[in-house]
């Protein structure tokens, strides 16, 4: 464990080996930076407006440059990869198991993103037990909590005046021990449940997300997909904000010798996402979009990857401009499907 | 990796890199110009090699199975994937038949012989050539979607093994005999005895002695076996809807056909979340489907 | 409590059950406190979802040009009325296809003000909730929603709607007030300083769009920003991609745009799009003696010529 007013002085420490990132607040807004100074981490918080994705995936970089010479020859040159080693240090469980699907999609398959590669090599997570789960977070639908482990390489958890420290995986056993932390007295220990018991008792009802593919699987023509997405306004915001989104999208940018290929976040949201050359779009419509959405997070990824595009941290809902919840949309998508069954039962 | 010039271990292990391509040849294929295939060759000689992001080099020339695609990169302009129109038998370039639709296609439509582009590939499936061996082949075509048709086909009669497969049928239509592609190629079929090419457009023109007709009414004309038989169809989605209950008719079953889709690509690799059809990616389950696999797909393509 | 009066009910579902409408888009309670969100009632039954408090934020008038030709109730503020005026204006929708609730607007909450307040982060205020029409409650805080509304809604002029089938509400009396105050002092800028100043204004805009799809007069079915032949700009949101699109699109809205201020709101990067909108507005009135959303058989000043049109900028 390490008391609370001594972590600024074991930050320091590890800033002289790790390029820090953490929550800080910048006007009126808690989000994931780097810092100068321990000073500027806050710990003290429910979340951040946006996910940590962007230490990983930024929201746009640079892929490649290139050259042009004599106006007809371009030679292409590579960029040099982020391999800083970093410490992404206070995430909540809920971003932290987010790292696992994103891992999936840039590390697994059939080719290797080298870009998210070297930034997620040469970084170790630090998480922090949420808590105070707001009455947007619904990570207990996915078989997690506010306490989960997954994803991390050490947790923390609030023990009054001390953070308990432990260590998940390998990597953070090894920092772990470089630290020569005291080890937690039984007193603290029995504080810290306590505090975990309060968090658990904040979280509302919910429905277990489980089998919801299934359900979905059998309503790809339903007309729930047009009425659930009446209200949106395509602007992409929830998938900014979510620590599971990962459409890119890359574009070049010519410069005064050259150029750059850029890549960077994009959404299913938007109109052109899907839309061909010819014009031809194979969702041209809002309830299309939607329904790739809600389906891309609750059937296909759980199908290829065998996980939820989804975490349940809120932030969709309380940056939407319009509030559009996603859980009504999985509420509706479960009353359309025991709509369903019914009309089979009955016909 | 630093900030390095292009070289093969460079994209071998970063899979968003293309490789340096310098233009050959330029060809329009149709009358009203909209169409040309441009021949590469590889700048760097040692880049013609088959890779995996991860490093392993399996071959030392760039080789490529039909049905694969590519991504074509015009450097300042972007990329856009194009299926590759050559057959791995033609050595010494790579063929890509290209339409003027977009921002992509446009300049690369105004690029001449010795201008360069990127090439990122081969990327996607192909065709089922080992499914294929023993049987008869039928390939349909439409319009601009016959490029990797002419693949298949040129890899069928070249490969050194013809004896491989039953009776190869091509029917390939387009709106007019203006529009229709690799008019040397067709003749050069047409000759052979190894292969049945019929060729049809859909009005009858002055000095036009073949079919005429839809490609869907050809094929009922036709009427090729199904037994023991592959279907290969690429076309507009209209004329794919109004063929397949002909090929049904005849009496193929839908693993018997396959297909070749098309959807916006960006990164082509699968990461991208773009070109998905349900939980398939074009780009990397396809482009080549079965119609029995799309029969368990949405249809949202 | 935040309930619409029986008798408003009673006429919203005698237009659904009559088809003088086929869908009434109004508010209901949403999940995140003091933020309504819109509802699509299509159902006479469900008219007892509505509600009209001080968080009712959105302008729903923005959803009329997904509902071309369709009959279509909506509730609408006075800045929102406007924003049908100039609809109506510009032909995109018919007057007798619909039905308008109008309410007399104080104002809509501004969370970030009451966050401020609070010292808490915008996303935190979970126990905050409108206590009546005129205190918003926190963990035993208490505070005058006045003293938290929109700096649009504080300096708004129009607050009871120009246009409507039906008011709600008492009639609020406009005050005396400039709303262009706060762009008066970019008339003394310099050039250099008015560029400096917009550049520091879009700085964080990452192109989402939710400004211009939020904007009830955005309804271009392809707009300028997502053409491909020609690519006015990149996607990826560098600085002059950001200028040059929000460049564009004020201008375009240029004697269109009520200063409703729908845009500013649905920025999720806090970038303050009323500012520059506003300024134009002031130059359209002063330029051209006109001021959007009043009459909507007056023609926008930039669709018009008159010979004695300002041209100080013709070169």
């Amino acid at each position: 464990m390490i008391a609370k007013e001594r972590l600024g002085a074991m930050l320091s420490d590890l800033m002289r080996r790790y390029r820090l990132i953490a929550p800080v607040q910048h006007a009126g807004e808690l989000r994931f930076s780097e810092v100068a100074s321990p000073e500027e981490v806050v710990l003290d918080y429910r979340n951040t407006a946006k996910a940590p994705k962007a230490t990983f995936f930024p929201q746009t970089e640079c892929m490649m440059r290139f050259e042009q010479q004599l106006d007809r020859f371009n030679e292409l040159r590579g960029v040099p990869l982020d391999t800083t080693p970093t410490l992404l240090f206070g995430v909540r469980p809920c971003d932290a198991r987010s790292f696992l699907l994103l891992d999936k999609i840039f590390l697994g398959q059939q080719y290797l993103d080298p870009y998210y590669q070297a930034r997620r090599e040469n970084t170790l997570v630090v998480s922090l037990a949420c808590d105070h789960p707001r009455q947007t977070c619904f990570c207990h639908a996915f078989e997690s909590g506010p306490y989960d482990r997954t994803g991390t390489d050490i947790l923390l958890r609030d023990g009054g005046d001390v953070y308990l420290v432990e260590a998940v995986s390998e990597r953070g056993a090894e920092l772990l021990a470089g630290l020569a932390l005291p080890l937690a007295d039984g007193a603290h220990r029995v504080k810290a449940a306590e505090i975990e018991a309060q968090a658990l008792a904040r979280l509302g009802e919910v429905e277990p997300v489980k089998g919801i593919e299934a359900m979905l699987a059998l309503l790809f023509d339903s007309p729930i997909w047009a009425e659930v997405s009446e209200k949106c306004l395509a602007c992409g915001t929830c998938t900014y904000v979510c620590p599971e989104c990962h459409c890119f999208n890359i574009e070049d940018r010519l410069l005064a010798h050259g150029g750059e290929r850029v890549r960077g976040w994009d959404s299913c949201m938007y109109p052109t996402f899907t839309q061909h050359a010819s014009g031809h779009n194979p969702r041209p419509d809002q309830g299309a979009r939607w329904r790739q959405r809600t389906m891309h997070k609750f059937e296909y990824l759980p199908r290829n990857a065998a996980l939820y595009g989804c975490v349940g941290c809120g932030r969709c809902i309380l940056s939407c401009p319009v509030r559009l919840d996603i859980r009504h949309v999985l509420r509706r998508v479960r009353t359309a499907y025991a709509e369903k069954s019914a009309a089979k039962v009955t016909a | 990796m630093s900030d390095t010039q292009l070289c093969t271990c460079v994209h071998a292990a970063n899979p968003y890199l293309p490789m340096n391509m310098v233009i050959q040849r330029v060809v329009d294929e149709t009358d009203d110009r909209t169409i040309k295939s441009f021949d590469l060759a590889f700048v760097h000689p040692e880049d013609g090699g088959e890779y995996s992001s991860r490093g392993e080099y399996s071959s030392p020339r760039f080789s490529y199975v039909p049905g694969q695609f590519c991504e074509l990169s015009i450097f300042g302009q972007g990329e856009a994937p194009f299926g590759i129109a050559s057959s791995p038998t033609e050595k010494g370039f790579v063929r890509f038949t290209v339409k003027k639709a977009g921002v992509v296609t446009s300049k690369l439509h105004s690029l001449k012989p010795g201008d360069n582009i990127g090439l990122r590939g081969p990327l996607g499936n192909h065709f089922p050539l080992e499914f294929m061996r023993g049987k008869n082949i039928v390939v349909i075509g439409g319009g601009f979607a016959f490029t990797t048709l002419r693949s298949l086909i040129v890899y069928l009669l070249e490969s050194g093994e013809r004896d491989q497969f039953g009776k190869i049928t091509v029917i390939y239509g387009a709106r007019t005999p203006g529009l229709l592609m690799y008019q040397q190629d067709l003749a050069a079929w047409e000759a052979r005895d190894d292969i049945e090419m019929v060729q049809t457009i859909d009005v009858a023109v002055p000095g036009w002695t073949r079919r005429v007709g839809f490609v869907p009414n050809v094929t009922e004309q036709v009427a090729p076996t199904a037994v023991n038989s592959v279907a290969i169809i690429c076309g507009p989605p209209i004329m794919i809807r109004f063929t397949l209950p002909v090929m049904t008719k005849l009496g193929f079953q839908k693993e018997q056909i396959y297909t070749s889709l098309e959807n916006r690509m960006k990164c082509g690799i699968g990461k991208c979340g773009r070109c998905n059809v349900g939980n398939k990616y074009v780009c990397l389950d396809g482009p080549v489907f079965s119609m029995a696999e799309l029969a368990e797909l949405p249809p949202e393509y | 409590m935040s309930a619409l009066p029986k008798a408003v009910q009673e006429t919203i579902a005698g237009w659904l059950s009559s088809g003088a409408i086929e869908v009434f888009i109004g508010y209901e309670r949403g999940s995140v406190p003091l933020r309504a969100t819109p509802v699509f009632v299509r159902r006479p039954e469900d008219v007892t979802r509505l509600i009209w408090d001080a968080s009712c934020e959105n302008n729903l008038v923005a959803f009329l040009s997904k509902l071309r030709g369709k009959k279509v109730g909506l509730m609408v503020k006075g800045c929102d009325s406007r924003a049908v005026v100039g609809l109506l204006q510009e032909g995109q929708v018919i007057r007798e296809n619909l039905r308008l609730v109008g309410v007399n607007c104080p104002g809509v909450v501004d969370p970030k003000k009451v966050a401020a307040k609070l010292a808490v982060n915008v996303d935190d205020l979970e126990d905050a909730h409108l206590n009546g029409a005129q205190t918003l409650l926190m963990g035993g805080q208490c505070m005058a929603i006045g003293e938290v509304i929109y700096d649009l809604c504080r300096d708004c002029v129009h607050h009871n709607p120009a246009l409507s089938d039906l008011q709600m509400g008492e009639a609020i009396a406009d005050p005396a007030a400039d709303p262009y105050e706060h762009v008066r002092e970019i008339e003394s800028l310099s050039t250099e300083e008015r560029w400096a100043r917009f550049e520091r204004e879009v700085q964080h805009c990452n192109l989402c769009y939710a400004c211009r799809n939020a904007c009830p007069l955005c309804y271009c079915n392809t707009c300028f920003a997502d053409r491909t032949m020609p690519r006015w700009f990149s996607q990826t949101a560098q600085p002059e991609d950001v200028q040059f699109f929000q460049t564009i699109r004020t201008f375009h809205l240029s004697g269109r745009c009520v200063g409703c201020g729908a845009c500013t709101r649905a920025c999720p990067q806090g970038v303050n799009l009323r500012s520059l909108l506003d300024k134009l507005r002031l130059d359209v009135l002063e330029l051209y003696n006109y001021e959007a959303g009043s009459d909507p058989n007056a023609r926008p000043p930039l669709t018009t010529y008159r010979e004695d049109d300002y041209n100080g900028f013709v070169i």
